[in-house]
């Protein structure tokens, strides 16, 4: 085998991406593995037949893996693997029993040793509240410096990232940075996240997967990634979750870990916040506002107490509205999205007036919608 | 020798002891909607017995053949057994449809001696025969009757009354070949018209055709039995639906199962105007060619209201279909209201085929041998579910993956979704209202309102506001400047394409004339461009995270 590198510390990097890539070992076995040794030692162990005792295919299946040139990929595809034992793996996995032994990257993964951590969490059907509450906690945790984890998702996950972007990049930076836990390979195409989230994630913060590369996203990576980020996080907080939905995957494997679960109360005329609604009766802590999640980390004396969150404002702090129609539809209204049909049920009014009323406000920016569906935003 | 023909359109040869008889009937038959006048030509002369039938007859003109004689012999005519050659001129013209029948029987007789040439002078026939002598009713009676020319049309009793429309005074009915032969020869009066017999004996071919226009119950109830009184609830589809009715606008409904989509688009035929004679003429016209049974009096007065199911193809949609072309769904909608329920499940090439006639107005069904043209005015209303579990207007609720509701959005395309003026999603009755129980407003008032507004847009020299012309809006529908600010801010933020724009104008000059304005003001304009939601994406989490981007 040729050296491709001079250190020695990518050499065993190298080695690592080796172990995690022979399939007849699993996930356990590696993390025994390199507890015990060096991931070269280790490779050693394998070529040399040491394990065959358990499982013959393990040293053929090893033979035929080319170090190098698959390190080469590696470094070519941008991804870095972290094994249990080196500086750049995460110490929550490091205390997690069942974690990976080597997990990959694609950006900075040192941060995640430096921030603590939340996941934010929920269903990929979300409703406008339910994303409207993700990427607003996500924004205002990113601000307070707590690193916001979620699964690049469509629905809550997409909000929760763009939320944690925005309120990183809002902070000059000051902030912690965005994180992502991906399902699958870091080379394939997320499963149907958005591509440019991905992108956006990684320029600042981070995307983590326990699969090595070339892995695609199958039906079985999506419990795996849950417990990943379970794992990862301080603490994970559901916003929207349907009564069997995916997120309790992480809900799960967060309270084995005996990791705080926090879900978001929600109407319980919404199938969407079943789920959390359950949670929050089995005994999770609710989500109010950002001092809820902060308390949970216990973070809640080291940062100055949070900003009230922005809705509860009483129509008073924003001054009378031109008419009185207005401010009817205004409260019909209420904070949460509300349809058409049902505002039109509810004043008891021509069509062409709640809508002309509609409109006005959204010109004043205190509505927003127009699709069907209208929500209050101040 | 050589045979010799009358000077006249119909004439005969009679040559008994030459062995040599002609004789010519003038008849029609049917391209399309429209009436092609046909000579059938008759020829008895000796040689072996036989029967030809020449000049490009199809199956069923071929088949006339075992009719006529039975027909002949049951009514106790002689069948001659000589070599019998029936020529359709003009030969290049397909002839389809048994509608022949009664002309061949007719030139039959002629030409065999049984009637005198002279009876049937300044006579046109179009009839099927059945094997006893009855004379059978044949689609298309308006169609032959215009292409009969100056000449008397015979036709079947039960299609005395449409021939009528367009050949009043110049029409005669017979019922059986015995009757129509002993009138001619003069030894008994015509047969008169009885319409109460008539439609009597109607119920029971409507049941073997299985099609009636929908008109035949109408005139009394426009609505076909469905009153907006039983729909409950739903304020803006019975919104968007007065106003899909009052303008001829295009209608989408996108709900979840059972929200009632299809209640609603039912009762939009009742709420509609009466047509207007020349439109009552062509809706007419088309039916009779299409062999669906018009009302009684002749003329479809209602506008039409079709439903095809989404397993129809794109034929049967535009038209066409083996000799004669028979008109399609959309053409059969003319004038009325073309119904695709569970618009998503329809082969998306059958959906496109309707953007051109949606244009257009006509549809051109070109095959080798020709085109045809039929008309398709029709106003579209479709019904859909927002995604494949069908929930997804209703928040948080729709359980389908990204792509699978992708897919579901594409099956209708951009193009198709773009000429929808009105599109409303629809949820599920709230149950509380549902048991309050409380009635809306019957289609009698609806429909009140939409004359009045239809009326106004005639002052306009138009029939509806969906056939103004971007001319016509800056005209007609000029917009207060509070209003044209509001349109001009969606113009800007992207909400509104250009070409909605023109739509929304028209739209919401509608909803000025529902409410009496002469001027379109803001809340006309809100209006319009709230029944104009949910553009191309239906799914409420979509649009969400689009906003959120």
């Amino acid at each position: 085998m040729k050296a491709s590198s001079s250190s020695g510390c990518i050499r065993e990097e190298a080695y690592a991406v080796a172990l995690a890539s022979v399939r007849s070992i699993g996930p356990k076995r590696v993390r025994e593995l390199l507890v015990g040794s060096c991931p070269s030692a280790a490779w050693e162990m394998v070529t040399s037949g040491q394990l065959d005792a358990d499982d013959p295919r393990c040293r053929r299946e090893a033979e035929s893996v080319d170090v190098d040139s698959l390190y080469r990929s590696y470094e070519e595809a941008g991804v870095i693997a972290s094994f249990i034992g080196s500086r750049s793996y995460p110490a929550t996995l490091e205390a997690a029993k069942h974690a990976p032994g080597v997990i990959f990257s694609t950006g900075d993964i040192s941060l995640l040793n430096k921030f603590p951590k939340v996941a934010i969490v929920g269903t990929r059907s979300a409703t406008r509240y339910g994303l409207g509450v993700a990427s607003q906690f996500a924004a205002e945790l990113a601000t307070a410096g707590v690193c916001v984890v979620s699964g690049l998702a469509e629905g809550v996950d997409t909000a929760a990232h763009e939320g944690s972007c925005g309120g990183w990049e809002n902070s000059n930076r000051s902030g912690a940075p965005p994180c992502a836990v991906a399902a699958g390979g870091l080379d394939q195409r997320s499963c149907g996240g958005d591509e440019r989230i991905r992108r956006r994630i990684t320029r600042g913060g981070v995307v983590v997967s326990g699969d090595p590369i070339g892995v695609p996203a199958a039906r079985w990576s999506f419990p795996k990634r849950c417990k990943l980020m379970a794992m990862l996080v301080d603490a994970v907080v559901v916003v929207e979750s349907h009564l069997q939905g995916g997120s309790m995957r992480t809900v799960d494997a967060a309270a084995q870990l005996g990791k705080p679960v926090g879900a978001v109360p929600g109407s319980i005329r919404s199938p969407a916040s079943a789920g959390t609604n359950s949670l929050l009766a089995d005994g999770c802590f609710p989500v109010r506002d950002l001092s809820d999640i902060l308390v949970a980390l216990s973070l809640d004396g080291l940062w100055p107490p949070a900003r009230p969150l922005t809705p509860p404002t009483s129509p008073m702090d924003i001054g009378e509205s031109k008419d009185s129609g207005s401010d009817e539809v205004l409260d019909a209204l209420g904070w949460e999205p509300c349809s058409l049909e049902e505002l039109v049920v509810h004043l008891d009014k021509p069509v062409s007036v709640v809508c002309s009323s509609l409109e006005r406000l959204s010109g004043e920016g205190r509505v927003r919608g127009g699709e069907g569906y209208w929500e209050r935003i101040r | 020798m050589s045979p010799r023909v009358n000077g006249e359109f119909f004439g005969s040869s009679h040559s008994w002891n030459g062995e040599m008889m002609i004789a010519l009937v003038p008849s029609a038959t049917l391209l399309g909607t429209v009436g092609s006048p046909v000579t059938v030509e008759v020829h008895v002369s000796t040689g072996l017995p036989g029967f030809t039938v020449v000049g490009l007859p199809d199956a069923g003109v071929r088949e006339s053949r075992d009719r006529v004689r039975a027909a002949l012999l049951s009514c106790e005519l002689p069948w001659p057994s000589r070599r019998i050659t029936v020529n359709l001129a003009p030969c290049h013209v397909r002839k389809g449809g048994a509608g022949l029948d009664l002309p061949i029987a007719i030139g039959m007789l002629v030409a065999s001696g049984v009637l005198p040439a002279r009876s049937a002078k300044g006579l046109a026939f179009v009839g099927e025969l059945g094997l006893d002598g009855t004379i059978r009713h044949v689609p298309g009676a308006i169609a032959l009757a215009d292409a009969a020319g100056g000449t008397t049309l015979v036709v079947p009793m039960s299609d005395v009354e449409e021939a009528s429309i367009v050949r009043s005074g110049f029409v005669r009915g017979a019922s059986t070949l015995s009757e129509l032969v002993s009138a001619m020869k003069g030894d008994a009066p015509w047969p008169r018209y009885d319409s109460s017999l008539v439609h009597e004996g109607r119920g029971r071919t409507q049941l073997s055709t299985g099609e009636s226009s929908r008109s035949t119950s109408s005139d009394a109830d426009p609505g076909g039995g469905y009153d907006l009184a039983d729909v409950v609830g739903q304020r803006v589809g019975r919104r968007a639906l007065e106003v899909a009715a009052a303008g001829g606008h295009h209608l989408l409904m996108v709900g979840p199962p059972g929200s009632g989509k299809t209640m609603l688009a039912q009762r939009i035929a009742g709420i509609l105007p009466k047509l207007s004679h020349r439109d009552a003429l062509e809706v007419s016209r088309i039916h009779s060619a299409a062999g669906v049974r018009l009302p009684r009096g002749g003329l479809v007065s209602t506008p039409p209201f079709r439903a095809p199911h989404h397993s129809a193809s794109c034929v049967a949609l535009v038209g066409g279909g083996s000799w004669p072309m028979r008109p399609g769904e959309i053409s059969m909608a003319s004038h009325g209201v073309l119904f695709l329920d569970e618009m998503g499940e329809f082969p998306a090439s059958v959906l496109d085929a309707l953007r051109q006639p949606l244009e257009e107005g006509v549809v051109r069904v070109s095959r080798a041998r020709s085109t045809v043209e039929f008309p398709a005015h029709f106003q579209l209303v479709g019904a859909m579910n927002p995604c494949p579990c069908g929930e997804g207007v209703t928040q948080g609720a729709c359980r389908c993956t990204r792509s699978a509701r992708a897919r579901y959005a594409r099956r209708l395309s951009a193009p198709l979704l773009d000429r929808f003026d009105l599109v409303v999603p629809l949820t599920r009755v709230d149950p509380g209202e549902l048991v309050k129980g409380r009635v809306g407003e019957s289609t009698s008032d609806v429909a009140a309102r939409v004359r009045n507004a239809r009326e106004m847009s005639v002052g306009r020299g138009v029939k509806c506001n969906a056939e103004l012309k971007p001319g016509e809006l800056e005209e007609f529908a000029s917009l207060r400047p509070v209003a044209n600010g509001l349109l001009e801010r969606c113009l800007e933020t992207g909400r509104v394409s250009a070409r909605g724009f023109h739509r929304i104008r028209r739209v919401a000059r509608t909803i000025a004339d529902l409410d009496s304005s002469e001027t379109v003001e803001e809340r006309h304009v809100a209006e319009a461009l709230a029944l104009r939601a949910a553009r191309g994406s239906f799914m409420v989490g979509e649009l969400a995270s689009t906003t959120h981007g």
